[in-house]
């Protein structure tokens, strides 16, 4: 990709089950209804085809898009399928899908700079919102307030 | 400045966390609620749920209305948080520059009148929202910034 070509940058979540469609309604929930995503519930129909489907999906991309995609967990088929396609550079494949990373991914999808960096960032963020709330909670009690 | 005033009975969560923050390019959350002033758990709670790089302070009704009337709060993009109409009515009439008043999460209880899926009031709420309008506030009902904005006083 050449850098500073503006891209079109297409998400799409893609999970095993209907974890994709209930994380989409989730976060429509928290930021409003029209969202820049697609689903893919992979596996909810008999004759399903994760290797055709990823396919319908790359070959979909126009000239100047790429496709973000969240998927649920790394070394599983669905990721599998699409991580096939990453030589290309059209194609970015993110794992170990949360809500957090979710956020950011939606927040920062028209940030201009290279998309690697962006994702490497939402990422960043993504994991600090994996926390045990009991003992943040605890340590931020005995900080001072904040004040003006 | 004051970017917004919010009453949220939740005061900070998901949608203000991140749809709301965003949206307003706030720099500061102020959550403005005498329990939340006197209860460190809460407190700490909330400021955990503010998200990262932005400012987060929680103070009592009275405190906030002599800071924001001062030039302390000056340099910060406001997000003010409040969780009741007589506590939003207050800061409308007491503290200059607080014209614009969503109401964003009011769960339905006995004796409420649901106005949108998200706003539930009681005739006291509702003298407390024509108070704010004759203050000249703008008073409008949305969860979320992309919500249609649906102004209070064609629902009450």
């Amino acid at each position: 990709m050449l850098r500073g070509v503006k891209q079109m940058r297409k998400l799409l979540v893609a999970t095993h089950g209907r974890f994709a469609e209930g994380i989409g309604e989730t976060l429509r929930l928290i930021l409003g209804d029209s969202q820049p995503l697609e689903i893919l519930n992979a596996y909810t129909v008999l004759d399903f085809d994760m290797a055709k489907t990823a396919k319908e999906y790359v070959s979909g991309l126009g000239e100047d898009e790429e496709l973000i995609v969240a998927a649920d967990i790394f070394g599983g088929s669905v990721a599998n399928a699409f991580t096939e396609y990453i030589a290309e550079g059209k194609v970015h494949v993110v794992t170990g899908l949360n809500l957090p990373l979710l956020i950011g991914l939606v927040s920062s999808l028209d940030e201009e700079g290279p998309t690697g960096e962006m994702i490497q960032n939402a990422i960043e963020d993504a994991k600090e919102g994996i926390m045990y709330a009991n003992q943040v909670i605890n340590e931020t009690m005995e900080e001072e307030e904040e004040d003006f | 400045m004051i970017k917004m005033l919010r009453l949220d009975e939740r005061l900070i969560h998901g949608q203000v966390a991140f749809a709301w923050t965003n949206s307003l390019g706030a720099d500061c959350i102020f959550v403005i609620n005498d329990d939340v002033a006197g209860n460190k758990l809460r407190m700490t709670s909330l400021k955990l749920a503010a998200p990262g790089g932005v400012k987060f302070v929680a103070k009592s009704v009275d405190e906030a209305i002599s800071l924001l009337n001062g030039n302390k709060t000056d340099k910060y993009k406001l997000f003010l948080i409040v969780d009741n109409t007589a506590d939003a009515l207050r800061l409308v009439k007491e503290v200059k520059n607080v014209n614009h008043v969503n109401l964003g999460n009011m769960k339905v209880k006995e004796g409420t009148k649901v106005l949108t899926p998200s706003i539930a009031v009681t005739e006291a709420d509702i003298e407390n929202i024509r108070g704010m309008i004759a203050e000249g506030a703008e008073v409008e009902c949305r969860a979320v910034p992309t919500d249609k904005k649906i102004i209070a006083e064609s629902l009450i």
